[in-house]
C-alpha cells in the first residue's frame, strides 16, 4: 500500500490501473483490449485505445513473454511512397502499434521482389517483434525464412486463404469483377483499362483480370489496355487515355483506371480532346483517394478502407505477437462509390 | 510444423560442395580469393539447399549493418518520396539499404525514433531539416557516423547538409507574383511552429513583399502538416472571407494550391485573372491540372542522390576531401498558367 502511494507520488508514469479506472473497466479488460485478445467489443476496444493514448500509457514490456522482449521494432515494407494508399494504411497502423509500445521502421522495395528478400535479411537480424509486408506475392524464400524464424507476419492490402501468417485486405480479382459488373449493369459495352506496365503491380493485374472475367462472362468482347511506366500517376493516366481515344471509330465507352489519380488525369485528357464525361465516355477510378473530396465532379470509384485495414491489421498483429494462435486474417469488402464520371445508376434503372 | 524445419547451415553447404566453410563464406561474400567458377558452383549449391547467408553472423564479424537510417516528417509527400528514391538508388549501388522512420513533424517523435535507430548501428543517419530538440542534437553530435541534414541550408549544421534555403524559395515566388503586377498577396501555410521549412518559405516570401513596401500580414493557417487538397480548399474559403481583395496567393505545397484552385473555381472566381495561385514542390498533379500550377522545383530527387553520394564519400574516408560541408542546388521557378496573365 505504502509502496503504491510512493510510486504515485514519485513518478508520473501511467499504470494500467489508471487506464482501467478512466475507462471504467477491469484491468484484465484493458490488458485484453491492448493485446488485441478476443472478448472485448470493437467499440470498447477503440474507447480503451483512445484513453490509453490520451493518458500516454506505455505497456510494460518486461511483462510480455520472453520471446518478444528482444525488440520492440516492427519492420514495414511498402512498394513505394508514391502512393496515398500506403500512407493511409500506415496512418491506420501506427497509432495502434505505437500505443502498444512498438516503433515502426519503413522501407520501400519499388515493386522489386529481390529487394524484399534483402530487406527480410536485414530486419530479421534485429529480431523484430513482427514484420508487415504489402500483398501476398513474394519470393518463396520470404515465406520460408519468416516461418522458420517464427516472426509474426502481417500481409496487408490483399487477402488470401494461405497467408504466411496472417493477412488483412481485399481480394483484388474480386474487386475487379465487382466494379465491372456494376458498369455492365449501367449498360457499358466497350471496356478499356489504363494502368502500369505489366509485372509492376500484381494487385492491379488481378483487378484487370477480374474486369476481363466479368466482361467475358457477359459475352462482351475483350478489354483493351493502355499501359505506361514511370512513377507519375497523372501523366500515366493522361497519356494512357489519350492513346485509347486515338481511334475515334474504336472508342471505348468505359475506361477503368488503375487509381483515382489516373482517372482524374484521364478526365483532363478527355476534356482536352473535347469529349464530355460521362456523356461521351465513362471513367472509373480505384481506391477513393482524398483528391476525390475536392473535385467539382466526383469520380466513380471503389472504396477500399485502407486506414481501417491498417488499424485492424495492427490489432490482429499485436494479438499474434502476444501469442494468440489460429486464424487472425480478415477479409475486407470493397464498396462501389458512384460519382459523376459514369452514367447515373438511378437514371439507368428508370429507363 | 513448418516452423520446425531445420535450416541448412553453412557447414551443410560446405559438405555438399566439398570445400571448407571458410571457402563457402568467402564465396558468398564475393571475396576475390575464390575463383569465379568455384564461386558460382558454391552459390548454386547454396541456392538449391535454400541456404541463406546469416547476415547477422557476418555483421558481427565485420561490424557492418549495411543500412542507412533516414527520418522523414511524413509519408504523404511527393517531395520526400522523390528524395528517398534518389537516395535509395545511389545507396543500393554501394550495397546499403534505406530504413525510414516517420516523425509526423514532431520533434519529440524524431528524438525517440533517432534513439531507436542509432541503437541498431546504422552506417549513416539522414535527417530532414535542422530543427531538433536539444537531446536529439546531443545524440547526433555524439553519433560516430556521418550525419546529414537534408532539405535545408542550416546556419549551424551538426554534420553535413544537402539542400537549399527555403526562405530563398519563398522570395523567388514573391518576386514573380509582384512582377506580374499583383499587389494584395497572401500565403497559405501550416500552423506555426510545425513545419519549419514551410515557415521559412513563408518568411522569405513576406520579407520579399516587405522590401517592395507591400502588406505582408495575409497568412492563412490551413492546419497541421501534412496539408493536402482538402485543407487547401478550406483555406481558400477562409482567405476569401478574411481578405476578399486578394489577387495572388502562394501555397506551402502544390497539393494545397490544387485544392485552393478547385475551391476558387467552384466559387466562380477566375484563376489567374481574378486571383493568381502558386504552389511549391513541382508535384505531378500541378502539371496536369487545369490551369497548370506555377510552382518551385526543389529538385527533390537530386537532394536524395547528392545525400547518397556524400554518404558514400564519407564512408570511404573521403570526408576531408569534401570542399564544403554543404551541398545543394538552388530551386527554380516554374511559371505556368495559374499565375500568368
Amino acid at each position: 500500500m505504502r509502496q503504491e502511494k510512493k510510486r504515485q507520488r514519485s513518478g508520473k508514469s501511467i499504470k494500467i490501473d489508471d487506464v482501467a479506472r478512466e475507462a471504467n473497466v477491469s484491468i484484465m479488460t484493458v490488458s485484453r483490449a491492448l493485446r488485441g485478445v478476443e472478448g472485448v467489443s470493437e467499440a470498447k476496444r477503440a474507447e480503451i485505445f483512445q484513453i490509453a493514448e490520451k493518458l500516454r500509457y506505455q505497456p510494460n514490456f518486461n511483462a510480455r513473454s520472453l520471446v518478444n522482449v528482444q525488440s520492440s521494432l516492427i519492420g514495414i515494407l511498402f512498394p513505394t511512397l508514391f502512393n496515398d494508399v500506403f500512407a493511409e494504411m500506415l496512418d491506420g497502423m501506427r497509432p495502434t502499434l505505437e500505443s502498444a509500445g512498438f516503433t515502426t521502421i519503413v522501407t520501400t522495395h519499388e515493386y522489386d521482389n529481390e529487394r524484399e528478400l534483402d530487406w527480410i535479411e536485414t530486419v530479421r537480424y534485429w529480431r523484430p517483434a513482427a514484420v508487415v509486408m504489402t500483398g501476398i506475392d513474394h519470393d518463396p524464400k520470404v515465406r520460408q525464412v519468416l516461418r522458420r524464424d517464427q516472426i509474426p507476419t502481417l500481409e496487408l492490402w490483399e487477402h488470401t486463404d494461405d497467408p504466411i501468417d496472417l493477412c488483412v485486405g481485399i481480394d483484388h480479382q474480386q474487386a475487379g469483377v465487382q466494379i465491372a459488373h456494376s458498369m455492365i449493369e449501367l449498360g457499358y459495352r466497350k471496356p478499356a483499362y489504363v494502368g502500369w506496365n505489366r509485372g509492376h503491380d500484381q494487385r492491379s493485374e488481378k483487378r484487370l483480370s477480374g474486369i476481363r472475367a466479368a466482361f467475358s462472362a457477359a459475352c462482351i468482347g475483350d478489354v483493351r489496355t493502355a499501359r505506361t511506366g514511370g512513377t507519375d500517376h497523372y501523366r500515366a493516366g493522361f497519356n494512357g487515355i489519350k492513346r485509347l481515344l486515338g481511334d475515334p471509330l474504336n472508342r471505348p465507352d468505359i475506361v477503368f483506371c488503375h487509381s483515382d489519380h489516373f482517372a482524374f488525369a484521364g478526365m483532363m485528357a478527355c476534356e482536352s480532346m473535347g469529349l464530355r464525361v460521362p456523356d461521351d465516355i465513362g471513367i472509373v477510378g480505384f481506391n477513393s483517394l482524398s483528391i476525390n473530396n475536392v473535385l467539382p465532379r466526383r469520380i466513380t470509384t471503389v472504396e477500399t478502407q485502407r486506414k481501417e485495414m491498417g488499424t485492424i491489421g495492427a490489432r490482429q498483429l499485436i494479438a499474434r505477437i502476444n501469442g494468440i494462435g489460429g486464424d487472425l486474417s480478415k477479409r475486407f469488402k470493397p464498396k462501389i462509390q458512384f460519382g459523376e464520371t459514369t452514367r447515373s445508376p438511378s437514371l439507368n434503372a428508370s429507363q | 510444423m513448418t516452423g520446425s524445419v531445420k535450416a541448412p547451415r553453412m557447414l551443410d553447404v560446405a559438405k555438399a560442395a566439398g570445400v571448407s566453410t571458410m571457402t563457402v563464406s568467402r564465396a558468398l561474400r564475393g571475396d576475390a580469393s575464390v575463383a569465379a567458377k568455384r564461386r558460382k558452383q558454391i552459390m548454386m549449391i547454396a541456392e538449391e539447399m535454400g541456404y541463406i547467408l546469416d547476415r547477422g553472423a557476418s555483421q558481427l564479424r565485420t561490424r557492418k549493418t549495411g543500412f542507412v537510417a533516414v527520418t522523414v516528417p511524413s509519408i504523404n509527400n511527393p517531395n520526400f518520396a522523390d528524395s528517398v528514391r534518389g537516395l535509395t538508388g545511389v545507396l543500393e549501388e554501394i550495397g546499403l539499404q534505406v530504413l525510414l522512420g516517420f516523425t509526423d513533424y514532431s520533434l519529440e517523435r524524431e528524438e525517440h525514433i533517432i534513439g531507436q535507430l542509432l541503437r541498431r548501428k546504422p552506417e549513416a543517419l539522414v535527417v530532414t531539416g535542422s530543427n531538433h530538440t536539444q537531446d536529439t542534437r546531443d545524440l547526433l553530435a555524439r553519433a560516430s557516423i556521418p550525419v546529414i541534414a537534408t532539405w535545408d541550408e542550416p546556419s549551424e549544421p551538426i554534420g553535413y547538409s544537402v539542400g537549399f534555403s527555403n526562405a530563398y524559395a519563398g522570395s523567388l515566388m514573391a518576386d514573380h507574383l509582384m512582377e506580374t503586377g499583383r499587389k494584395n498577396i497572401a500565403f497559405i501555410g501550416c500552423h506555426r511552429d510545425t513545419d519549419f521549412r514551410g515557415q521559412a518559405r513563408a518568411r522569405g516570401f513576406f520579407d520579399a513583399l516587405e522590401r517592395k513596401g507591400l502588406l505582408c500580414d495575409r497568412y492563412i493557417e490551413a492546419g497541421k502538416p501534412p496539408l493536402g487538397a482538402q485543407q487547401g480548399a478550406a483555406a481558400a474559403r477562409q482567405l476569401l472571407a478574411a481578405y476578399p481583395d486578394t489577387d495572388a496567393v502562394m501555397c506551402v505545397a502544390d497539393s494545397v494550391a490544387f485544392g485552393a484552385i478547385s475551391e476558387f473555381q467552384r466559387a466562380g472566381i477566375e484563376v489567374p485573372n481574378r486571383i493568381a495561385v502558386a504552389g511549391f514542390g513541382a508535384y505531378d498533379i500541378g502539371a496536369c491540372s487545369l490551369p497548370p500550377i506555377t510552382t518551385i522545383e526543389p529538385n527533390a530527387e537530386e537532394i536524395g542522390a547528392l545525400t547518397g553520394k556524400t554518404i558514400g564519400q564519407l564512408l570511404n574516408g573521403e570526408g576531408t576531401t569534401l570542399l564544403s560541408k554543404h551541398k545543394g542546388k538552388n530551386p527554380n521557378l516554374v511559371i505556368r498558367a495559374s499565375t500568368a496573365g
